[in-house]
């Protein structure tokens, strides 16, 4: 049960004057109940690269399978792959269109064909799943905050029962706090209902803590694939495609050539309180 | 005189239902007085929901006061005959340049205001080039908007305010929609306004490292101003921003913890190399 990317390029406008190869040969694996970051500085081909995931964009070259299925080329049907691969798009919460969150939740699992039933207790724990609690159900979605639209968006996906879940940006314009609480959410949907997530973000420190595997894109190919630590250590590298580790990481890497015993596998506050700490015997 | 002044100004959006009943009433701004000198570099923040886009909008007289008054250059926004003034005065950059940008081409797009304050074209022509210098978007003045990058994009809107030639900027989170190189440009490019021109800044941000160098900042909460302080008081205080759903820089925040595990770490430490600095020092 996994997506494997084989060989798969994209160009833009193929064939004219305007053409943009937006991939280039990319070959990767996610494997279930990963929970993986994708990141990559504006135009890097991570956007185009998770519309691949639930054939939104067929690839120019190359197959994409799904559970050993190749999603343009065999007997899974698109309707059946949008309801496994569940996407979440950059500002979701400029799709909600419902009267009230209740109904714009039931939205997507009344396109499957469920009954009423099932529709109603899919959405009520999809809602329940992003912290939205009762009194909100029946508001017009319009008139809850940032946060708790996007919430509202992503429930509605969430109440598709994706296997794979993807979000495209998920934490643009919150403050820090909506981030890390969306941030949390997601995590501990992951671990309830064991699914895969692909988090899509150009900021390490938002995915530091959370992904398992960091894949990072740049100009349209993978340029690094590995757990977050392995790929900070390429620190310098990094921001010369434009990106950067957690600052933490920095500093400390800084403090070892100052020669600290400090480890420099560390991407979070407390863990580098700790080592620093330990430097101090305090 | 102050260029930003405002006295114990209070703004309520009113929600009325289909029949003009009203429904209910929120009080965006909460008698905040504050004032502005001309030249100063402000930063705003607050989380989202704290009123400080309101606060903006009040500045360049696109929201008018419900109580108290703002006063931009010595002029109350609420008198109908300044309005162009103000507008002249303090110009203003919103979140996405998607909704900003209309001309075809950036130097029309940055000439757009300049030519409707009835500038003589040759006028119009000696400012666009000058604003498009001022944030390196010079080269790309025969380019369409449509093609270049989010932080481009947002330094036109900047052209195209300056253009106007104001004496203040009011910049509600302009970088919110870029990634980090397209922040960095942007930033840097206000701050060069700011040091070079000498215009007043007023940043409203919740990104934290954009506002080490500012010369004060205010962090609002449900419409109050919570704090006041440069960067560097302001950061000093962790925990309280972390209550009102801020967060400060990573390096900031694992200096105060060692600091309250017993190391002799000054306040408010806000680069790596401050950190590194302090700490080789308690070796």
């Amino acid at each position: 049960m996994s997506i494997i990317v084989n060989h798969v390029s994209y160009s833009y406008n193929p064939g004219t004057s305007m053409e943009t190869k937006a991939l280039k040969d990319i070959n990767l694996v996610i494997n279930d109940g990963e929970f993986i970051g994708l990141i990559g500085h504006t135009g890097s081909g991570k956007s185009t690269l998770v519309q691949h995931l639930n054939g939104l964009v067929k690839p120019t070259e190359g197959e994409i399978y799904y559970n050993g299925q190749d999603i343009f080329n065999s007997d899974l049907t698109r309707k059946e792959l949008r309801s496994k691969v569940g996407l979440v798009f950059q500002y979701p919460e400029h799709q909600l269109f419902e009267a009230d969150v209740f109904s714009d939740v039931c939205f997507g699992p009344k396109n499957l064909g469920l009954s009423s039933k099932e529709t109603e207790l899919r959405a009520y724990a999809a809602l329940k799943a992003v912290g939205i609690e009762d009194e909100y159900f029946y508001q017009s979605p319009f008139d809850l905050s940032g946060g708790q639209k996007r919430r509202v968006a992503i429930a509605g996906v969430l109440a598709m029962e994706p296997e794979v879940l993807v979000l495209d940006e998920p934490t643009a314009g919150l403050d820090p706090k909506g981030r890390d609480e969306i941030l949390e959410m997601l995590s501990d949907i992951q671990k309830e209902k064991n699914c895969t997530i692909v988090l899509v973000s150009h900021s390490m420190e938002d995915v530091a803590d959370y992904a398992d595997r960091i894949i990072v894109m740049n100009k349209g190919e993978v340029a690094y694939n590995d757990t977050p630590s392995e790929v900070f250590k390429h620190y310098k590298e990094l921001e010369k495609i434009g990106l950067s580790a957690p600052e933490v990481t920095r500093a400390l890497y800084q403090l070892r050539k100052e020669g600290f015993d400090v480890n420099t596998d560390i991407i979070n506050v407390q863990e580098a309180v700790e080592t620093i700490g330990k430097c101090f015997g305090i | 005189m102050e260029i930003v002044k405002t006295e114990k100004l209070t703004f309520e959006y009113i929600r009325r239902d289909e029949n003009d009943n009203v429904e209910g009433i929120t009080t965006a701004v909460d008698n905040v007085s504050l004032s502005v000198k001309p030249g100063e570099f402000i930063a705003i923040l607050g989380h989202n929901g704290s009123g400080k886009s309101t606060l903006a909008k009040t500045i360049n007289a696109i929201l008018h006061p419900t109580e108290g008054t703002v006063w931009v250059d010595g002029m109350d926004t609420m008198d109908e005959s300044n309005l162009w003034n103000i507008r002249n005065t303090a110009g203003m950059v919103f979140q996405n340049p998607d909704n900003q940008i209309i001309g075809q081409v950036v130097e029309e797009d940055v000439g757009f205001g300049p030519e409707n304050m009835g500038v003589p074209s040759e006028e119009i022509w000696k400012r666009v080039e000058e604003s498009l210098k001022m944030v390196g978007m010079y080269d790309y003045r025969k380019a369409s908007p449509n093609r270049l990058s989010g932080g481009q994009k947002q330094r036109v809107s900047i052209a195209g305010v300056l253009a106007m030639r104001p004496k203040c900027i009011v910049l509600d989170e302009p970088t919110a929609m870029l990634d980090p190189i397209g922040r960095r440009e942007v930033i840097n490019a206000v701050h060069e306004l700011n040091i070079k021109e000498g215009i007043t800044v007023i940043l409203i941000t919740h990104y934290m490292d954009e506002i080490v160098n500012a010369d004060r900042v205010f962090v609002m909460d449900s419409g109050h101003i919570e704090m006041e302080g440069t960067p560097r008081e302001i950061f000093s205080r962790v925990d309280e921003l972390k209550e009102l759903r801020l967060s400060v820089p990573q390096v900031t925040e694992v200096a105060y913890e060692l600091r309250k595990k017993g190391l002799s770490l000054p306040f408010g430490i806000l680069t790596i190399d401050e950190l590194v600095e302090s700490l080789n020092k308690c070796r």
